[in-house]
């Protein structure tokens, strides 16, 4: 036991004095979040609005030149009827199509509520709620102005995405990140770690040493299982607090799926490990046979549905996949662990045949 | 036109306030086989980097090979060859690719390359390996081989960095009887070695203490010089003296 | 201590070892010496239990390195030709990691390592990797040495270090040696043979003969002269195209010359005269035959 301290002591050493390898555990997990959350939806301006407005009344006129007074939207033209709206949206003249009620000013002071339709076109997700962001706090902040003229009455802003209703690509880049970097730290990193003492020749006193093999794996395997959890957490916690990506499952069951994926990536980085003789070698099967698959093939990027049958049977023996499809319906979807059985069988099976195969390869001699 | 390849003259080198080589002078003649040694640390490296053009001294003055180290670096770097124990030639090449971009490299015409190469070849005995791919060669082979592509754009001088290391007493005879055939014919020899047997091989060598020059002579005159059996005992007499750590 | 009886090793299509045999006492320093490729560290990995032999076998202090390569690699200290170190760790960082593998700790058998690791003690606190390259083989000995082998086993530990570690190298060795410890050291350099109590010379995966230094350059046939003049190279020519010459080749500022007949020639400023013939003499000599 105290041998194996030290040995995953020891390896934490090598992960904190290589500056590079700390730059890829601590910042690859940040960089990936705020690229695909931030740097994508960048602040949008010169929203072009086209107005669907059968009531022309004082509120209505109102909230229009409140839109038009503001910096981020041109009214660019007034269309007749709710038929027109797809037409303007596709062809490029309307990013955005306000709707109002017939009768609104009546209704809002009648009926005590009035609804405006804001339709955008969300094939851009993260630019698409922006865009209503903005526009629903105009009109909450007009209604506000009038509270005063008109005491009672509710807008209600009602929110229509085309062409993207569940706005799926928003959501998924997380779950993906995470399937990602995951494999990435686990599979990349332990076998680059293992290869390493091959290369520089350590591996072969310890060879010598009285050291069983499954201990000097498991405290290779150790440390990166430690800072993936650490990364893990890290993606959740910016996901929600900084993305506001929402957290609808339950998070045992995230930590149970997650621990079983790290496995799986754990037990790929060893056996590329056995297979390879240089540094250079593990990390281009690593970055080609996993990283390129679990990023084109997963389901992060291209829907797995989407794909041509060859393709979608080959994305099923990535370990990736099945994270990822877990992670959506658990996290996001908040759906419960039943739904996820079969997910959870596959890794769980893989996990088992990987590690088997790896420790069997983990020579005990060199050849 | 003297008849020296190298002079040197006082050369200094600092990097930062480390004075690396402190004020050396020392010339080589046409056709001799100069051996340099010096433990670790001892300013070796320095020297052989500044010779070869690839690094200007801080302060001094040196010919080599009739141009001057301190501005034509690159005429220098044209007419120097070069071979280390540790690079030498592609070993995913043939011999004979390996040639012809040795050749090229430094500016060989195709014709001239094809004439020099089958010549070689035949007076090392290799021709019928010239489609061999250079690592399936026994090492002894391969050194042999890059000693000859070293010089196979008749340079003016080729530095060696010891060059012998691990081979049998047989091969490592026969490397040296092709660099006694390669002074013979005019090319002076530059080799830096650990290997104080194979310092006894040169004409005249020199000992680098602490970056400088501590002792030159031929191997006999330095044994007897400091009354010592072998070149060995002579350098651990010399190095002994040493106050520079080793440690950098 | 280490017997080894006609080892047999294939690599592919390469015969790396083929039938080496020798016995090592207990106690003394044995010296396998030949040139790289020659199957040194096959016959190293071998019997530090690394890699098992096609056929032939191997034991050391009577017991087999296969069947009890538990217990024999408790035994031994290995240094394999790279120096086996963790260059992101610091000296004592390494000395500590390889005590703990081994089961030990480092002040348990200090006393062992204190000459050599005491002379790298001030260091203590910095990265191997900055280490020159004797100050490498010096921990790295320590690291070998930290649990107290009764078997040492140096696999080229003198390649890339400087003359003057290399003769320190050599003296530790011997302190060692008067510990009672068997040492098992492979070199490719011919002038280190003469520091061992024993050599075996080995090429091409087999061994050409085995004996101390002193009998086995006192067994040499021949009678060897020592040829020089102001051009050696010349001289060699010349020599060569002589038919009452055996043998001639280059060493160092001479050249050795053993001819056919008794009498030796005269020639016009040839220097002549006979010398005992080194290790290195009797291992071209054997490789002739």
């Amino acid at each position: 036991m105290k041998q194996f301290i030290s040995f995953v002591q020891k390896e934490f050493r090598h992960i904190f004095r290589d500056r590079r390898t700390m730059l890829i555990l601590i910042g690859m997990p940040i960089v990936q979040i705020v690229l695909f959350g931030f740097a994508i939806t960048t602040e949008v301006r010169n929203i072009n609005v086209v107005l669907l407005d059968p009531a022309k009344d004082r509120v209505t006129r109102q909230i229009t030149e409140k839109l038009a007074a503001s910096d981020y939207f041109n009214i660019v033209g007034i269309i007749g009827n709710s038929h027109e709206t797809e037409r303007v949206l596709l062809d490029g003249t309307a990013d955005m199509v306000v709707a109002f009620d017939e009768r609104f000013d009546e209704k809002l002071y009648r009926e005590g509520k009035a609804a405006v339709q804001l339709i955008v076109d969300a094939t851009d997700p993260n630019t698409a709620i922006t865009e209503i962001n903005y526009a629903a706090q105009i009109i909450r902040e007009t209604q506000m102005e009038m509270s005063g003229i008109s005491p009672s009455g509710q807008i209600i802003p009602d929110m229509r995405m085309l062409y993207n209703p569940q706005m799926e690509s928003a959501y998924n880049f997380v779950p993906g990140v995470m399937g990602l970097i995951l494999m990435l730290i686990c599979a990349m990193m332990t076998s680059i770690s293992i290869v390493r003492e091959k290369e520089t020749g350590t591996m072969e006193l310890l060879l010598v040493s009285p050291v069983k093999p499954p201990c000097i794996i498991l405290s290779k395997a150790v440390p990166y299982l430690v800072i993936s959890c650490a990364n893990m957490i890290t993606i959740l916690l910016m996901a929600v607090f900084v993305l506001q990506v929402p957290f609808a499952g339950s998070v045992a069951w995230m930590a149970a799926i997650s621990l079983l994926y790290i496995l799986v990536c754990l037990s790929l980085g060893l056996l590329i490990s056995t297979l390879v003789k240089t540094q250079v070698a593990a990390m281009l099967i690593s970055g080609v046979l996993l990283m390129m698959p679990a990023l084109l093939l997963s389901g992060m990027i291209y829907p797995v549905e989407n794909m041509p049958k060859i393709l979608e049977s080959v994305s099923s023996i990535i370990p990736a996949r099945w994270y990822i499809a877990s992670v959506k319906k658990l996290m996001i979807q908040g759906l419960e662990i039943s739904c996820v059985w079969k997910e959870f069988i596959i890794l769980l099976f893989m996990a088992v045949f990987l590690l088997a195969v790896s420790i069997k390869k983990f020579k005990l001699r060199l050849q | 036109m003297t008849n020296k390849a190298i002079t040197v003259e006082n050369i200094t080198k600092r990097f930062g306030g480390f004075t690396a080589v402190d004020g050396i002078s020392f010339g080589i003649e046409r056709g001799e086989i100069f051996g340099f040694l010096g433990a670790n640390g001892a300013g070796k490296t320095t020297v052989m980097r500044m010779l070869c053009g690839l690094s200007k001294p801080t302060s001094g003055s040196g010919m080599v090979a009739g141009f001057d180290m301190m501005t034509e670096t690159e005429s220098i770097k044209r007419s120097i060859g070069y071979m280390s124990q540790k690079f030498s030639l592609y070993a995913d090449l043939t011999v004979r690719e390996n040639l012809r971009l040795f050749g090229a490299i430094y500016g060989l015409r195709g014709r001239a390359i094809a004439v020099r190469t089958v010549k070689m070849l035949r007076e090392l005995g290799f021709y019928a390996e010239r489609n061999t791919m250079v690592k399936d060669l026994p090492l002894g082979w391969q050194q042999k081989l890059a000693f000859s592509t070293a010089i196979f754009h008749s340079p003016e001088i080729v530095f060696l960095d010891e060059p012998t290391g691990g081979v049998d007493p047989l091969t490592r005879r026969q490397f040296w009887e092709l660099i006694y055939k390669a002074a013979d014919s005019g090319i002076t020899v530059f080799v830096t070695t650990h290997y104080m047997d194979e310092a006894e091989y040169c004409d005249r060598v020199s000992i680098m203490v602490d970056g400088r020059i501590e002792a030159l002579d031929t191997p006999s005159n330095l044994k007897r010089q400091y009354n010592a059996a072998s070149m060995d005992d002579v350098f651990q007499r010399l190095a002994q003296t040493a106050k520079r750590n080793d440690t950098i | 201590m280490i017997t080894a009886e006609d080892l047999h090793k294939n690599y592919g299509g390469t015969e790396a070892l083929k039938g080496v045999g020798f016995k090592v006492n207990r106690g003394e320093i044995f010296g396998i010496i030949g040139p790289d490729g020659g199957g040194k560290t096959t016959l190293f990995r071998i019997l530090a239990t690394l890699t098992g032999a096609d056929s032939g076998r191997a034991s050391i202090g009577g017991l087999d390195v296969v069947r009890d390569f538990g217990q024999i690699r408790r035994m031994i200290g290995y240094m394999p030709g790279r120096f086996s170190l963790y260059p992101d760790l610091t000296v004592e960082e390494n000395l500590n990691f390889y005590a703990m593998v081994f089961g030990t700790a480092v002040a348990d058998n200090y006393n062992l390592v204190r000459d050599i690791y005491g002379q790298i003690e001030p260091f203590r606190k910095r990265r191997a990797g900055a280490l020159s390259g004797g100050m490498k083989q010096k921990l790295a000995l320590s690291c070998a040495l930290i649990h107290r082998p009764k078997v040492l086993m140096l696999d080229e530990p003198t390649t890339g270090v400087d003359p003057v570690s290399r003769r320190e190298f050599w003296q530790m060795l011997k302190k060692l040696k008067e510990q009672g410890m068997t040492i098992l050291v492979s070199t490719p350099c011919m002038d280190e043979a003469t520091l061992c109590d024993r050599i075996a010379l080995m090429q091409n995966g087999g061994i050409l003969s085995i004996d101390t230094p002193e009998k086995m350059v006192a067994a040499y046939p021949e009678k060897l002269y020592a040829a020089r003049s102001g051009n050696n190279y010349r001289l060699l020519e010349t020599l060569k195209a002589r038919n009452d010459i055996k043998m001639c080749y280059i060493s160092g500022e001479s050249l050795r010359v053993i001819f056919r007949t008794e009498e030796t020639p005269k020639m016009e400023g040839m220097e002549i005269r006979r010398m005992e013939a080194t290790v290195e003499d009797c291992f071209i000599y054997l490789m002739q035959q």
